[in-house]
């Protein structure tokens, strides 16, 4: 499915990249530093001498729970479009993304960009593996941003479950009507795709058999039931016979420039709007082939610092530029959330 | 027997409590036949926590701490009965220390063992079972339970106490204030506290080799070997008199090459500690800046002392400092919730006077590095063998 001709974004090599996205990010640096007072006097205490750094891994980066913590924003309140919100695991709230016109604008061309490069550049109806969202002008959570997000490529959106997320065999029946023979979408949150198309789902279908499925956010429920992104996708194929799965991923923190996974290598690939830096425990740049933890770098954020996260996932960089899938970039795997350290001390009781 | 018992027996069973006198000499007698055994047994041999514990029950350590009770005070009085502990999750040998708090005071104990402690206690309940020449049924005293989650257990155990003992910082304090008990029931709440340290810097730069490691090492153990999460541990370090430079670099890089060799840096704990750092600087206008040596050690300098220091927490190895050229006069703001401070350099006379000129009377416990973790029988402001007797 991958349309070599519309991938440039996915053919930018090592060294030209590096600069390109090293010049992209200091510019960001300074736009963040002048406009975010928080920003400004996080950089100043943890990165004295950041003016002179001229190593991207080397430039600042914000820890991910800082949007949970803290309003950071680079924009005038009046100017404020859109406030995004996304839960975390954590149970340190949520976090807020602040975007304006501009910004949002420009996540939506990124994506737009990297769907048709990755996946396809048709309009396709769309079941979504949800209830329909009530729309909320001001805020909404990270799944309705997703879906909101990919709503761009469907043509039609159906919505599969109904308001007590119970599959609704009615709605079902009319997608079916509507799309006929034809391809379509489905999207959904992994852990929703897993829980409905693969337990609730009680039957076999060959309605599936021409369809896209696009799923992201998070393994975590899937790796405690132990179940592998291979089987997962077997047992879709198995089921429902879909044969087209991509697993996405990315940050609501940086929406837009996210990563597809190539059907080919399996692996994630970063574009002309992202890279991928793997650390240590003691934030140490590690090397392909090493687990540690992901920074991820977007050039999309202006409205909000959001350019430069460390994340508190895990991950493995498995190579650059020579993917057999012929993408050019890093390209990388997700083992998940890193653990939450056992506390000693005698408070935090459970 | 002494063993772990079932929750539901325990309430059924209406145990009917024992009561002695504080410091009773077969109690003392029991502990310290106690303190023997368990000193010899190959777990403690390998478990410092269960070493440590089993060296303050010692029969020198309670002569010690008796006489400092001055008894007289005490001897007309006993125990109020039934006690129900709920220790920590976290610190292992904490529920042992809180049963010493109730077997000195001469109640019966109810402890909900948490479960990291269940080993500790297993070792203990074996020992306690072999003592045989005392003369207590010393199982008439001593009734460890499962630790279990509802609150219905809770609330029955709570109804029949005499006492309550509640570790575990503010929230299990606020669950536990929600449950019925008796008339009169007393409760001993250990909430969220804060500790600091005050070093005399003019004492870190010329102390010798021996004396300087020593010093490492016990600030390493109230410190790094409970990833600063014992309310004992301190925060936040002030250096005093008139070398601070000279002391901070001696100490932090000495520190450094012990943390390098026994402290194992989590990804979690690195990440916390990188947004704790991030979050201060957002937060406040004043930093000087921030040390972080490979997120091993993170020191945030203060320039004053007036933010509200509570919210400035250190854990795995975070560490806020200022430095205060007089030794004596600290401008700490004041707090209700200060417990603990670990000083280095200065005997007990300057400590006094470090107390008076500071204003520090709402600080519990001043004490040396490394004895941060030694508990009290005066403890979070209570004076425990009182409190637990009528």
């Amino acid at each position: 499915m991958i349309k070599n001709n519309l991938s440039n974004i996915y053919n930018s090599t090592k060294n030209k990249k590096y600069k390109a996205l090293l010049d992209k990010v200091k510019i960001l640096n300074k736009h963040h530093f002048n406009k975010s007072a928080e920003y400004n006097k996080i950089v100043k205490s943890l990165y004295p001498n950041f003016e002179k750094i001229k190593k991207l891994e080397k430039l600042p980066m914000l820890p991910v729970r800082l949007f949970k913590s803290l309003e950071l924003k680079s924009i005038e309140n009046k100017n404020i479009y859109k406030i995004m919100h996304s839960s975390g695991t954590s149970g340190s709230g949520l976090s807020k993304i602040y975007l304006d016109k501009e910004n949002a604008k420009k996540q939506i061309e990124v994506l737009n960009k990297i769907f048709s490069s990755s996946i396809t550049s048709q309009r396709l109806p769309m079941l979504v593996i949800s209830k329909k969202p009530e729309h909320d002008k001001d805020a909404f959570n990270a799944q309705t941003a997703a879906i909101l997000g990919f709503s761009l490529f469907s043509k039609k959106n159906f919505y599969l479950l109904d308001k007590k997320n119970n599959i609704d065999l009615k709605e079902l029946k009319i997608f079916k009507e509507y799309v006929k023979n034809k391809p379509f979408f489905i999207f959904g949150f992994t852990s929703k795709v897993y829980e409905n198309l693969i337990l609730k789902f009680n039957f076999q279908d060959k309605f599936f058999k021409d369809s896209i499925l696009i799923h992201g956010g998070g393994w975590k429920k899937l790796e405690d039931i132990k179940i592998s992104n291979r089987e997962f996708k077997k047992i879709l194929y198995k089921k429902l016979k879909i044969k087209n799965i991509y697993n996405y991923y990315g940050l609501i923190e940086q929406t837009g420039s996210i990563f597809i996974e190539s059907p080919i290598c399996g692996y994630f690939h970063t574009t002309t709007y992202s890279d991928i830096i793997i650390r240590d425990e003691n934030f140490n740049v590690l090397k392909k082939n090493q687990k540690g933890l992901i920074q991820l770098i977007s050039s999309i954020p202006t409205s909000y610092p959001g350019h430069n996260i460390l994340t508190e996932d895990l991950g493995e960089i498995i190579g650059e530029d020579d993917c057999k899938c012929g993408l050019k970039g890093k390209y990388f795997k997700v083992y998940g959330r890193i653990e939450k350290a056992e506390i000693r001390g005698c408070s935090n009781f459970t | 027997m002494i063993k772990i018992h079932n929750i539901n027996s325990i309430i059924s069973n209406k145990i009917k409590p024992k009561k002695l006198k504080p410091f009773d000499d077969k109690m003392i007698n029991f502990l310290s036949e106690l303190s023997t055994r368990v000193t010899k047994s190959t777990e403690a041999k390998k478990n410092p926590e269960i070493m440590s514990f089993a060296f303050w029950i010692r029969r020198n350590n309670l002569i010690k701490l008796k006489k400092k009770y001055e008894i007289k005070k005490l001897n007309k009085r006993k125990g109020v009965g039934l006690l129900f502990h709920i220790p920590p999750s976290n610190i292992v040998s904490n529920f042992a220390y809180s049963l010493i708090f109730g077997l000195l005071s001469g109640n019966t104990n109810i402890i909900r063992l948490p479960e990291k402690s269940e080993l500790m206690a297993k070792v203990l309940i074996k020992s306690m079972n072999n003592i045989k020449k005392i003369r207590l049924d010393i199982s008439k005293y001593i009734y460890f339970i499962k630790n279990y989650t509802d609150d219905d257990r809770s609330n029955r155990l709570s109804s029949i106490s005499d006492a309550r003992l509640i570790w575990g910082g503010d929230k299990t304090v606020n669950l536990f204030k929600k449950f019925k008990t008796k008339k009169g029931c007393r409760n001993l709440y250990f909430t969220d506290k804060y500790s600091l340290s005050i070093f005399d810097s003019n004492k870190v730069t010329v102390a010798n080799k021996v004396d300087l490691e020593h010093l490492i090492r016990n600030f390493y153990n109230d410190t790094y070997l409970v990833d600063q999460n014992a309310c004992s541990s301190p925060n936040l370090i002030i250096w005093t008199g008139s070398e601070v430079e000279k002391a901070k670099k001696i100490f932090w890089s000495k520190l450094l090459e012990v943390v390098k060799k026994k402290y194992k840096l989590s990804f979690f704990s690195a990440v916390d500690k990188y947004t704790s750092s991030a979050i201060f600087s957002a937060k406040n206008n004043s930093i000087s800046n921030i040390i972080n040596n490979e997120n091993l050690l993170i020191r945030i300098k203060l320039d004053k002392l007036n933010y509200n220091l509570e919210n400035f927490r250190g854990k795995w190895g975070l560490f806020y400092e200022f430095s205060n050229k007089n030794k004596f006069k600290v401008n700490l703001p004041f707090s209700k919730k200060y417990q603990t401070i670990t000083s280095y350099g200065y005997s007990k006379k300057q400590l006094e006077k470090l107390k008076k000129k500071s204003y520090l009377s709402s600080v519990n416990r001043i004490v040396q590095v490394g004895l941060s973790m030694e508990i009290d029988l005066f403890w979070d402001g209570y004076n425990i063998l009182y409190k637990l007797t009528k």
